[in-house]
């Protein structure tokens, strides 16, 4: 097939990172990329003359980029202008210490719901730890021992809420995408097992029925 | 009795599966030319039984009961076929996609050491997908590596070591000069396909 079997029924690793670097995010550009309109002194040519412009295609931000003043462009731009030293990332309003910990108390206390983080929480931490660990306010050690933290206590609520799994549904409130990425091919392939007994179990009531 | 030797034929068809994906490189194991053959005389045999039936027509319900027997043996070997047929040939669809869109097309013939293990409809049929896939690929799509890495693209500008000596290459974008153990670093657009092929390791 065009398409090898690992990748048939979920999505690569890979692939959720690649649809998280979509996400927008706030920036502090170290460049200028915004057209300065100098006064027009010396000549009238160099009137806001526009000397390159990025072209992208939904990018706005990028050509008016201002150095030291925030802007939102996509992740993706993020982590490359980042690479280069051209930027430094904002971290999001969930990923400070204090954030974490009150989702860690939530994670704690209930122990039948998930703690209402973003549906790409994961992605981004790894991303940004790997890539602008020097940008966040607060200690990234401690930050990383939070997200793991967070992760095995959602991982013991997945565990547990597998049990529940049925023919007709399931509900998943705030699940992330990797999290959901990883139990999919087993929560599909049980349910989908057990759709088919239900379904031909129903069928040989009305069958009998009918006689 | 009828269809022991499809059961062995389906028996293979998994093992077949099961080495195909759990390797990282494709292989397809010998085709069984003989079971195969064993199973259509079997067929072949049946279907003078059921002649001999239809010819006899006493309409009685034993000679309707022994025709319907025979007919279901003979849907069991159509079944086991095809489904070793077919589990081979998504195979064969995978390998013609993983290697014979790449840039070089006439890798089919460099692909030699399967091709004996292929029956000679198979390579026929390989031949043909492969063509369908360049024709694919050169149609209004031209634009687009159809056959390319499905990874994401994540850095653009990666390291790369060469594995083995290959000389001098020249891709679309340029000529590299590939000596063993030596290093690059390259726009990743530009080796994906000499990493494809085992010449680079992406460092």
């Amino acid at each position: 097939m065009a398409l090898p079997r690992n990748l048939q029924d979920t999505f690569s690793l890979q692939e959720v990172q690649f649809l998280v670097e979509n996400e927008p995010i706030k920036i502090m550009p170290r460049i200028t990329t915004k057209p300065i309109r100098r006064k027009a002194a010396s000549t009238p040519s160099a009137v806001s003359s526009v000397r390159w412009k990025l072209i992208t295609t939904d990018d706005h931000n990028v050509n008016n980029m201002v150095a030291m003043s925030s802007t939102e462009v996509s992740l993706w731009l993020a982590l490359l202008l980042k690479q280069q030293g051209k930027c430094s990332i904002v971290a999001p309003a969930w990923l400070t210490i204090k954030q974490l910990d009150s989702f860690l108390e939530f994670e704690l206390q209930n122990a039948s719901r998930f703690a209402n983080l973003p549906w790409n929480w994961l992605i981004i931490a790894h991303l940004l730890f790997q890539k602008a660990a020097d940008d966040f306010r607060d200690p990234v050690h401690i930050l990383r021992a939070k997200i793991q933290d967070l992760r095995e206590a959602r991982l013991g609520k997945i565990a547990k809420g597998l049990q529940h799994l049925n023919e007709s549904h399931l509900q998943l409130d705030n699940l992330s995408l990797s999290e959901i990425n990883e139990m999919r091919p087993f929560a599909v392939g049980v349910m989908d097992k057990l759709r088919d007994i239900h379904a031909a179990a129903a069928d040989r009531e009305q069958y009998d029925n009918d006689i | 009795m009828y269809g022991d030797v499809a059961n062995k034929l389906v028996l293979e068809a998994k093992r077949t599966d099961q080495l195909a994906n759990g390797s990282a490189t494709l292989q397809l194991p010998m085709f069984q030319d003989e079971m195969v053959r064993v199973i259509l005389k079997e067929v072949s045999q049946l279907q003078r039984n059921a002649e001999y039936l239809k010819m006899q027509e006493d309409g009685g319900k034993l000679s309707k009961c022994q025709y319907f027997v025979t007919m279901l043996c003979m849907e069991r070997n159509k079944r086991c076929l095809l489904a070793y047929q077919k589990t081979r040939s998504e195979i064969l669809d995978a390998i013609a996609w993983e290697n014979n869109g790449l840039d070089t097309m006439d890798l089919l013939s460099n692909k030699g050491q399967d091709s004996g293990n292929l029956s000679p409809y198979e390579q026929e049929y390989l031949r043909e997908y492969s063509q369908l896939i360049s024709d694919l690929t050169a149609g209004e799509l031209m634009d687009i590596d159809l056959a390319g890495s499905l990874t994401p693209p994540s850095d653009v500008f990666i390291d790369v070591r060469v594995l083995k000596d290959a000389g001098e290459i020249q891709t679309e974008y340029g000529v590299f000069n590939l000596i063993k153990d030596s290093q690059f670093f390259v726009r990743q657009a530009d080796v994906e396909r000499l990493i494809q092929q085992g010449y680079l390791q992406k460092l």
